[in-house]
C-alpha cells in the first residue's frame, strides 16, 4: 500500500521535464491521452455506423490443355490433362469511400497492372498451374480478361454486409530448411520443425439474413502435395480445402489467400504419383473441416477500412548496382483486423514477426499478393535465413538481405498511422 | 605430438597481434558559452570536473582505429568529425566518436571558436595514442546494476505520461536493462591498460540550475575505475541506448546536494564495473582484426511539414532539426577480432535496440552505441512511437517512424557481412 501510494506521489509530483522552459505549466492529463481515452466509445460509434458491402464472384481460368506448367523445373512438357479446374474467385469489400479486391487465383503467381487500383492479385502458389507472367502466353491476356470479367460480376452484386473473423491453429507443414541451409521437402511423420505458424485465419462474409456468403482462409503452406510428375492442373489442396467448406456451409464461397510460406512445405510434399490426389484431398479437407470448425467462435469485424499501397526499391542482392521495385499494400478494418500483401514468397517468421507488430486483434500476412506496381519479388528470406542459406535463402532469391524486415516494418507504421494512432504533428507537451 | 605444438605456435605468431594505447586530452571549453541538453540558453560560470576526449587506439598491424569517447552532449558536426579524420588519416584509418550524452557540457555548434580550440587538443590525444601502442590480451564480461529507470511510464489505458525522476526506486515501465558491459584491455604482464563499461542511462543527475562543466555520473565511474585497477589504467564510458532511460536522481537541485547523488551514482556503476573487470582472464587473441563498415541511410522526415510550418508559426521559431529532410545517417559497426561487435547509432535510441542487438547479433559480446557519429535526436521504436512521451513522438523525434529498426537491421548484416557469413554471389543449391 505503501509502495502504491509512494508511486501515484512521485507520478504526481514530477520534476519539470528536460527541455521545456522554465515557467512553462505540466498539464495532468494531456490532450493525447484524453483521445487515447475516447478511442473505444469512437471505435463503438463507428462500428454501429459502418456499413460493409461485399461482392463475390468466381470464374474458370483453366489454361488449355498443352499450355507449360510451373512449379517445378523438372517437367519435361505442357500440362495433359485438368484434375480440378483453376479458378480466380473474387472478393470486393466496400466500407465508406474504400475498397479492396481480392483476386484469389489458383496459380503459382500472377502479376497484372490491368486489374485496377485497388486490386490485389493473390496466388495460392499451387504447383500444378500454368506458366503465367514469366511466359504472357495468349492465355495470360485472356486470364486478364476473365478476372476483369469476375470483378465486374462481383461489383454487379454488392450487398450489405457484416465481417467476422475467427482464429485457429492447424499443423500440416513443416519448416523445409534445416540448419545450415540442408533442405528437408517432406516430413511425412510430422516431425516438428522451426521457426512454423500453425495460425489459421479466417474471415466470414455474412449478408443481411446472416447468411455466410464468404469463407475467406489465409494459411502458410506451399501447395506442393503434387509433384513434379502431376502434369493435371490443379489447385492442390487449398481447391481441396475450398471443396471441404463450401460443402459444409452451402451457399458460401471459400477463398483462401497463402500466408508466408517461403519456407514451409507440405509434410506430404511431392507426393508420389499413385496416392497424390488422396493425398491432396486429405490435406485440404483436413484444413476446410477444421476452418469450418473454428467459424462458431468468430469475432465481429468493426471499424472503417483504410489502405495504403506503395512501391518500395530495394536493392538487388547479387548486383547492388540495380534495384527491383515491390509494390505492396497495407490495409486496417480499426483495430479488429490488419493485412499487408506482398508479392513474392516470405518467410513464416516474417509473418510471425507482424503479426505481433500490429497491435491489431487480427492480423494475416497475404504472400504471393502483387498490388501497386513493381514486380515479382521472389523469395523474400529473413536476415537469419539469408545467413543460414537454403532454398529462398541463399540462392533462388534476388531481393536485399534485410528486404523483408523493411517491408514488415514499413507496412507495421503505415497500419498505425491508417488507424490514426500515429500523427503527422509532435506532441507538444513535452 | 612435437611436430603439432610447433605448427600450432608458428600458427599464433603468424596470426596478426592487437596492439592497443590510450589519451586523453582536456577539451578546455571557454567558460561563459551556451550548455547543451536543457535548452538553449544556459550559460556555463565554472568548471566542477574536466570535460576530456579520450582515445582508444587499436591496430591489428595492417589496419588501425581511434575511439573517441567525448564528455559532451553530442558528437561534434560531420564538418568538424571530418576534419580531424582528415587531419589524422596518416596514423590511424578510421575514427569513431563517441558522446557520453551529458547534459552538463558546452554546445561547441554555437561556439565555433571554442571548437577549434578543442580540435588540436584531440588530434594530438589520436596521434599520442596511436604513437603509445604496445602489444596487449583483452577479454569481456557482464555485469548488472540499477541506477536509472524506464522514464516513460505507460498507463493502464495506454497513455504515457513522463516520470523523470524516481528517487524512491520503485519499479517502472519496462523495459529497463541493467547489463554493464565490461571490456578489458591489458598489457602483456596483465596490468590493465584500458577498461572500457557500457551501460544505457542518461547522465542527467546535475540539473539545469547547474552551470559548471561537468561529465555526470560518468566521470567519477572512471575516477573509481582508474583507482581501483590501478597501474596508470585507462577509463572509458561508452554510452549504450538510453533514449528512454534516465538515473534513479534525474536533475537533482544543487541545493540538495546534487554533485555527491552524481558521484554516488557514478561510483555504483564504477564499483560493478570493476568488480566485472577483475573476474575477467585477459587473452592474446589468435588472430587480432579490426574491421569496420559504415552504411549511410537515407531517412525522411516523420512530421507533416505544411502542418508543421502553420502550428509554429504561431508559437515560437521551428527548429531546423526537426524539419530536416532526407537526413543522411551513419550506422558505424566494428568489429574487434571477428568477436566483439561495437554498433554505433548517431542518435537516441531506445533501450529495447541494445537488448534487441544483443539477442539478435550473432557475436554474444555485441555493444549498442548512441550518440556515435553524428546527432539526429530520438530514435524511438515503432511501438514506443505509437503510444508517445517524451523522444517518441514529439518536437525531438524528426526521424521517420522504423528508423530505429532500419538502422538495428543494418548493423545485423554488417556484423554478418564483416563475419563473411553472407557471400555476394548466391550459394550452390543444396
Amino acid at each position: 500500500m505503501r509502495a502504491a501510494l509512494t508511486l501515484v506521489s512521485s507520478l504526481r509530483a514530477r520534476t519539470p521535464p528536460e527541455p521545456r522552459p522554465q515557467g512553462a505549466t505540466t498539464k495532468l492529463k494531456s490532450d493525447y491521452s484524453i483521445q487515447m481515452r475516447l478511442i473505444p466509445l469512437l471505435l463503438l460509434a463507428l462500428s454501429l455506423s459502418a456499413q460493409y458491402k461485399a461482392g463475390i464472384a468466381r470464374i474458370d481460368i483453366t489454361p488449355p490443355i498443352g499450355h507449360q506448367m510451373g512449379g517445378y523445373a523438372a517437367r519435361t512438357h505442357g500440362s495433359t490433362g485438368i484434375h480440378d479446374p483453376l479458378y480466380a474467385t473474387v472478393l470486393i469489400i466496400e466500407s465508406g469511400a474504400n475498397t479492396i479486391t481480392l483476386i484469389t487465383c489458383d496459380l503459382r503467381s500472377f502479376v497484372s497492372t490491368r486489374l485496377g487500383k485497388n486490386a490485389i492479385i493473390s496466388s495460392s502458389h499451387t504447383h500444378s498451374g500454368p506458366l503465367t507472367w514469366e511466359l504472357r502466353s495468349p492465355w495470360y491476356t485472356e486470364a486478364e480478361n476473365k478476372m476483369l470479367q469476375a470483378i465486374a460480376a462481383a461489383k454487379k452484386n454488392m450487398f450489405p454486409a457484416t465481417l467476422e473473423l475467427a482464429e485457429g491453429e492447424i499443423y500440416l507443414g513443416h519448416n523445409r530448411i534445416k540448419k545450415g541451409g540442408e533442405m528437408w521437402w517432406r516430413n511425412p511423420d510430422a516431425l516438428p520443425s522451426h521457426p512454423l505458424d500453425p495460425t489459421v485465419n479466417a474471415l466470414i462474409v455474412k449478408d443481411q439474413q446472416k447468411k455466410t456468403r464468404a469463407v475467406l482462409v489465409n494459411y502458410a503452406c506451399h501447395p506442393s502435395v503434387l509433384g513434379p510428375d502431376n502434369y493435371e492442373y490443379s489447385a492442390d489442396y487449398p481447391g481441396a480445402m475450398r471443396r471441404a467448406i463450401e460443402s459444409q456451409i452451402p451457399g458460401a464461397t471459400a477463398l483462401f489467400i497463402q500466408g508466408g510460406a517461403g519456407d514451409i512445405n507440405p509434410y506430404r510434399d511431392k507426393e508420389p504419383v499413385a496416392t497424390q490426389f488422396q493425398a491432396m484431398e486429405e490435406m485440404g479437407q483436413k484444413l476446410g473441416t477444421y476452418v469450418v470448425s473454428t467459424l462458431k467462435k468468430a469475432k465481429p469485424i468493426t471499424g472503417p477500412l483504410h489502405t495504403h499501397s506503395e512501391v518500395l526499391e530495394v536493392k538487388n542482392r547479387w548486383q547492388s548496382n540495380q534495384t527491383i521495385p515491390i509494390g505492396w499494400t497495407a490495409g486496417a478494418f480499426g483495430n479488429s483486423f490488419c493485412f499487408a500483401a506482398l508479392p513474392g514468397e516470405p518467410f513464416v517468421e516474417l509473418q510471425l514477426t507482424f503479426r505481433a507488430k500490429t497491435e491489431c486483434a487480427h492480423s494475416m500476412l497475404f504472400g504471393y499478393s502483387y498490388s501497386a506496381g513493381g514486380v515479382w519479388a521472389g523469395y523474400i528470406p529473413t536476415i537469419p535465413a539469408a545467413v543460414q542459406g537454403g532454398y529462398g535463402a541463399d540462392y533462388n532469391t534476388t531481393v536485399a538481405v534485410g528486404t523483408g524486415e523493411e517491408l514488415i516494418d514499413r507496412a507495421v507504421v503505415k497500419l498505425f498511422e491508417l488507424r490514426g494512432l500515429l500523427k503527422d504533428l509532435p506532441d507538444t507537451r513535452y | 605430438m612435437r611436430p603439432l605444438l610447433l605448427i600450432a605456435l608458428l600458427a599464433v605468431r603468424a596470426g596478426a597481434e592487437l596492439r592497443a594505447g590510450v589519451a586523453k586530452a582536456d577539451l578546455d571549453p571557454p567558460i561563459g558559452i551556451h550548455m547543451a541538453g536543457y535548452g538553449p540558453t544556459r550559460t556555463s560560470t565554472g568548471t566542477l570536473d574536466p570535460l576530456e576526449a579520450r582515445v582508444l587506439a587499436l591496430s591489428d598491424g595492417t589496419r588501425s582505429v581511434a575511439l573517441i569517447t567525448l564528455d559532451l552532449c553530442f558528437t561534434f558536426d560531420e564538418k568538424a568529425m571530418d576534419q580531424i579524420r582528415a587531419e589524422v588519416h596518416s596514423t590511424v584509418d578510421e575514427v569513431i566518436f563517441h558522446a557520453s550524452h551529458t547534459h552538463s557540457g558546452p554546445t561547441y555548434s554555437d561556439a565555433p571558436q571554442a571548437l577549434q580550440h578543442a580540435v588540436p587538443r584531440i588530434e594530438a590525444a589520436i596521434r599520442s595514442a596511436a604513437a603509445s601502442m604496445i602489444p596487449v590480451q583483452i577479454g569481456n564480461a557482464w555485469g548488472q546494476t540499477y541506477i536509472g529507470f524506464n522514464r516513460r511510464y505507460i498507463e493502464t489505458d495506454g497513455a504515457v505520461e513522463m516520470f523523470w525522476r524516481n528517487e524512491p526506486k520503485i519499479s517502472t515501465t519496462f523495459p529497463v536493462d541493467p547489463t554493464v558491459g565490461v571490456i578489458r584491455i591489458d598489457r602483456r604482464d596483465g596490468t590493465p591498460l584500458a577498461i572500457l563499461v557500457n551501460y544505457a542511462c542518461h547522465p542527467v543527475i546535475l540539473g539545469p540550475d547547474s552551470f559548471n562543466y561537468s561529465a555526470d555520473y560518468p566521470g567519477e565511474m572512471r575516477r573509481v575505475i582508474e583507482q581501483e585497477m590501478g597501474h596508470d589504467s585507462m577509463a572509458f564510458f561508452l554510452q549504450g541506448a538510453p533514449g528512454d532511460i534516465n538515473p534513479f536522481y534525474d536533475k537533482t537541485p544543487l541545493i540538495e546536494d546534487a554533485v555527491n547523488v552524481m558521484k554516488e551514482t557514478g561510483r555504483k556503476l564504477g564499483a560493478e564495473a570493476v568488480r566485472v573487470a577483475r573476474s575477467i582472464q585477459t587473452k592474446i587473441p589468435e588472430n587480432a582484426s579490426i574491421q569496420t563498415k559504415t552504411v549511410i541511410l537515407t531517412v525522411s522526415n516523420r512530421w507533416n511539414r505544411e502542418k508543421l510550418e502553420e502550428h509554429y508559426q504561431a508559437t515560437s521559431g521551428i527548429t531546423r532539426r526537426l524539419l530536416a529532410q532526407d537526413m543522411r545517417m551513419p550506422v558505424t559497426t566494428f568489429l574487434l577480432n571477428r568477436d566483439l561487435a561495437f554498433v554505433g547509432f548517431p542518435g537516441e535510441p531506445f533501450v529495447e535496440f541494445q537488448m534487441q542487438l544483443r539477442t539478435k547479433s550473432p557475436l554474444p559480446n555485441s555493444f549498442l552505441l548512441g550518440y556515435t557519429n553524428g546527432y539526429f535526436a530520438y530514435l524511438p521504436t515503432i511501438a514506443a512511437a505509437v503510444r508517445g512521451g517524451y523522444g517518441a513522438n514529439t518536437t525531438v523525434n524528426p526521424s521517420a517512424v522504423g528508423t530505429g529498426e532500419r538502422m538495428l537491421n543494418t548493423a545485423l548484416i554488417s556484423i554478418y557481412e564483416l563475419l563473411g557469413m553472407l557471400s555476394n554471389k548466391p550459394a550452390k543449391p543444396r
